[in-house]
């Protein structure tokens, strides 16, 4: 029953940081290249879309190791997710066009999606190992991050921690949550044990970089915008 | 490919379609689009979770197909209803506020809202399971819960794509949900035809689903209808009848509301008749009907249900935004750029200066210049202006073309509409700031439609407004001042209220009724009252950035134009109300595009063609 709260908790966070993730990069990009209306379409359908990529493959043999294949994606996810951000800001200012942001963004977007999607199978095979059942449920609770993520995205995030300390505060939010997945760890064979050690290690590391990111965000952000407005145009 | 996936496909667009479309209408009935998007979206993936927990929990097992026909009469059906249900809700709402009713205000709208998004959804959350069983039903070995997964977001993805790339920019919102709910009723058809033909209750069924057909059929025929009347509701509501029952009855005795779509903004022309108090006085305060007896009078211009212009005394916004700033700075600029104003009437002013070398207007919609250059009452209106050869109309997104260029300005006028949500707040950001003050020429000026720094309280006995607490003067100046301006002036269309003629027409029309037992100076103070409340409507506020001295010096030679409503007095009248500066920019009110601190609007409130009108 535990394992079940946790797994389900789990599966929450997870779809809410990848939807806020998707919804900072939309926002982000409108900001740079403009046209808000078609980069909201555009940002959400190619999450769903890199969603279904990535769940359709993810068969075979990563499903035998559901709980370490996730933990790498998590920690993965962090951190692209945390610097999408600073790394978009760093693309435009090494003025290389507008194309470069364009596709910068989307490939971050994709990739987001793919992990995304990656996971949803692999948290169903887990949920499904403990209980027998077809494992909707984290289809369910995955949606439902999702709701919480987007108006926590509008009403929250967006008008007080602003775009770069949000992706900070999410991909912390990110580790922390990717690090309860070492509960799951008995499940595999004693070999593979090693390999789950090396990667749990990253997780406390990662988490670490974004708190200290989160308490320098506003110099941060100030530089961010002093370069933004330097670039521009002349 | 087996059928299957192609179903599932189908009908997540049809899902997601339902949901945008619903956004899509509470966004233009309730104001702040991002919001409402995001809250529509989020509560519709909410519901689809739902939907599938609650399968999960079921123990029924049988009957995949039966089950699915069903769900798919239903989201058709629902779906089709969904824009008549809020556009019903919106007219009850409406009737509540107009009659003091808070129980109906409360429980029409909203209740509605949030029924069809999560009926919907919960739907679409059963739906999906559905299909992934009725799937490894077929094919058991393949394991093909994840690939119909795969088709259900890419169908999601082309309903993304198809909504605001097509849908909306050709249809109403009454013909899209028909549209995409006859697709619904198809899928049903199909899947009546290949699984359940041989189920014993099959002739009701038949009968249910071209009963069904008839119906969005005889609602896509009458779509314009449909829309034409919940339109004359918006537009005409004050002419509500005294109760709830006879609301349904027919609007054909008001005027045609002429609606053009684009994918940016929905335009509607209306005409209000010769109805508002302010029409009578603007005669007291403009010569604009003395000189052209043939200028439209009572028409007004909506931009998704608020706002824009009012034929009858749009003069009073337009010069003062156009003319005060020049006359301010002493010089009459060369070089103009005009972002946003696509309805041509600040050109109009700034054309009428001979020294003015070139004009450029840049505007994100071609519907909008379209009209500004072949409508026949809107054309009349800005005299032709975008057709003038020193004008340049450039069609694109004006946050794109002050930071993409080079070329330099001597006065850039902004006007946005109001910042009620993020998509326009960027155009009022710190960062644009920036992008503007670098492309102003030496000693030029910029100058902007600042809505919210009006947010004052109705002057008192001696003409005096304070700013009320919801007035967005800090947010701009700190903004202004982040982004690099030395000087942020203020200053408001401000009429006198101590005007003869005004006088006159409040006593010839007797707009004031008063005891024929009142005195000389009750008549004196009440119409006095009456009218400095009046021209309160008509105040604008605007604020100049610029760079040098704060009140510049210099001569400014007669340029000899025809104005309607600014003079000397009013010139001087403009700068009279006193908004204090802060001491230093505050960095939590500036505004950019990372953390958006403008926002204005309630956000539980619904959009009422005159109220948010001042």
């Amino acid at each position: 029953m535990f394992k079940n709260l946790v797994l389900c908790s789990i599966t929450l966070i997870l779809a809410f940081c990848s939807i806020v993730y998707e919804l900072l990069l939309g926002q982000a990009l409108s900001a740079f290249l403009g046209n808000t209306v078609l980069r909201y379409s555009v940002t959400v359908g190619l999450y769903l879309l890199s969603m279904g990529i990535g769940s359709y493959f993810a068969e075979g043999r990563f499903i035998r190791y559901s709980a370490l294949t996730l933990l790498w994606i998590e920690l993965f996810l962090a951190l692209v997710g945390g610097s999408s951000i600073v790394a978009l800001h760093l693309v435009h200012a090494a003025e290389l066009g507008d194309l470069s942001i364009f596709l910068f963004g989307h490939m971050l977007i994709i990739l987001i999606g793919v992990l995304t999607g990656f996971e949803i199978p692999l948290l169903m095979d887990l949920w499904r190992r403990k209980n027998q059942r077809e494992g909707f449920t984290i289809l369910g609770v995955n949606y439902f991050g999702a709701f919480l993520g987007t108006i926590a995205f509008a009403l929250v995030f967006y008008p007080t921690t602003g775009l770069v300390g949000t992706a900070f505060l999410i991909a912390l939010l990110n580790a922390v949550a990717g690090m309860f997945l070492v509960l799951f760890g008995r499940d595999f064979r004693k070999a593979k044990r090693k390999r789950f050690a090396f990667a749990a290690i990253f997780q406390p590391l990662v988490a670490v970089i974004f708190t200290a990111c989160i308490m320098y965000s506003r110099p941060i952000e100030a530089y961010l915008q002093q370069l933004y407005v330097s670039v521009g145009g002349a | 490919m087996p059928a299957i996936y192609f179903v599932t496909f189908v009908l997540a667009g049809c899902s997601i379609l339902y949901e945008l479309l619903i956004a899509q209408t509470l966004a233009v009935l309730a104001g702040n689009t991002v919001i409402w998007y995001s809250l529509t979206i989020g509560l519709y993936l909410g519901s689809m979770g739902f939907g599938a927990l609650i399968f999960d929990r079921s123990k029924d097992r049988t009957a995949t197909w039966e089950r699915l026909f069903q769900i798919e009469l239903m989201l058709s059906v629902l779906g089709a209803m969904a824009p008549m249900l809020l556009h019903f809700g919106r007219t009850v709402t409406a009737f509540g506020v107009l009659h003091g009713d808070a129980m109906l205000v409360m429980l029409s709208f909203f209740p509605a809202t949030l029924f069809s998004i999560i009926s919907v959804g919960i739907l679409s959350g059963v739906e999906l399971p559905l299909l992934m069983r009725a799937a490894s039903e077929r094919l058991p070995e393949d394991n093909p819960a994840n690939r119909v997964l795969a088709a259900d977001y890419l169908g999601s993805l082309a309903g993304g794509l198809l909504f605001p790339l097509l849908l909306v920019p050709s249809l109403n919102e009454f013909s899209i949900g028909f549209v995409v709910s006859a697709v619904n009723l198809l899928a049903a058809l199909v899947i009546f035809f290949w699984k359940l033909r041989r189920v014993s209750s099959w002739p009701f069924r038949s009968v249910l689903v071209a009963g069904i057909a008839l119906c969005l059929l005889a609602g896509l025929v009458g779509s314009s209808r449909i829309e034409q009347y919940f339109l004359r509701r918006y537009y005409y509501f004050q002419s509500y009848p005294d109760s709830l029952g006879e609301m349904l009855t027919g609007m054909e005795n008001f005027p045609y509301v002429d609606r053009r779509m684009s994918a940016y903004q929905k335009i509607d022309f209306v005409d209000l008749g010769k109805s508002d108090v302010s029409d009578y006085l603007v005669d007291a305060y403009s010569k604009k009907y003395k000189r052209d007896k043939q200028y439209p009078k009572g028409k007004a211009l909506f931009i998704n249900g608020d706002p824009q212009l009012f034929s009858s005394f749009d003069e009073v916004y337009h010069e003062y935004f156009a003319h005060v700033p020049i006359i301010h700075h002493r010089m009459v600029p060369e070089k103009v750029l005009v972002l946003g104003a696509g309805d041509g009437l600040l050109v109009k002013e700034l054309v009428k200066y001979g020294s003015v070398k070139s004009i450029t207007l840049v505007d994100i919609d071609p519907v909008m210049i379209d009209m500004a250059m072949s409508h026949p009452i809107l054309s009349k209106m800005n005299g032709g202006s975008l057709k003038d050869p020193r004008v340049n109309v450039v069609i694109g997104d004006a946050y794109q073309f002050v930071k993409n260029g080079e070329e330099e300005f001597d006065a850039i006028y902004l006007d946005f509409p109001n910042a009620s949500d993020y998509n326009i707040a960027r155009l009022y950001s710190r960062e644009f700031y920036s992008f503007v003050r670098r492309r102003l020429s030496k000693g030029g000026y910029a100058v902007m439609n600042a809505n919210g720094i009006d947010e004052l309280t109705p002057p008192d006995e001696y003409g005096t407004q304070r700013p009320l607490p919801s007035n967005e003067w800090p947010t701009y100046w700190s903004t202004i001042k982040a982004a690099g301006f030395e000087n942020v002036k203020p200053y408001f269309s401000n009429l006198e209220p101590h005007n003869p003629f005004a006088y006159s027409i409040v006593e010839n029309l007797k707009l004031v009724q008063l005891p024929s037992t009142a005195t000389f100076e009750e008549r004196a103070l009440a119409i006095s009252r009456f009218v400095s409340y009046h021209i309160y409507t008509l105040q604008y506020g605007f604020i100049m950035m610029y760079n040098g001295p704060r009140d510049p010096q210099g001569a400014l030679e007669d340029p000899k134009i025809r104005l309607d409503v600014l003079n000397s007095v009013r010139y001087q009248l403009a700068f009279r109300l006193y908004l204090p500066e802060p001491d230093e920019v505050d960095p939590d009110r500036v505004n950019t595009i990372m953390r958006p601190s403008i926002l204005g609007g309630p956000l539980f409130s619904i959009r009422m063609p005159f109220m948010t009108a001042h």
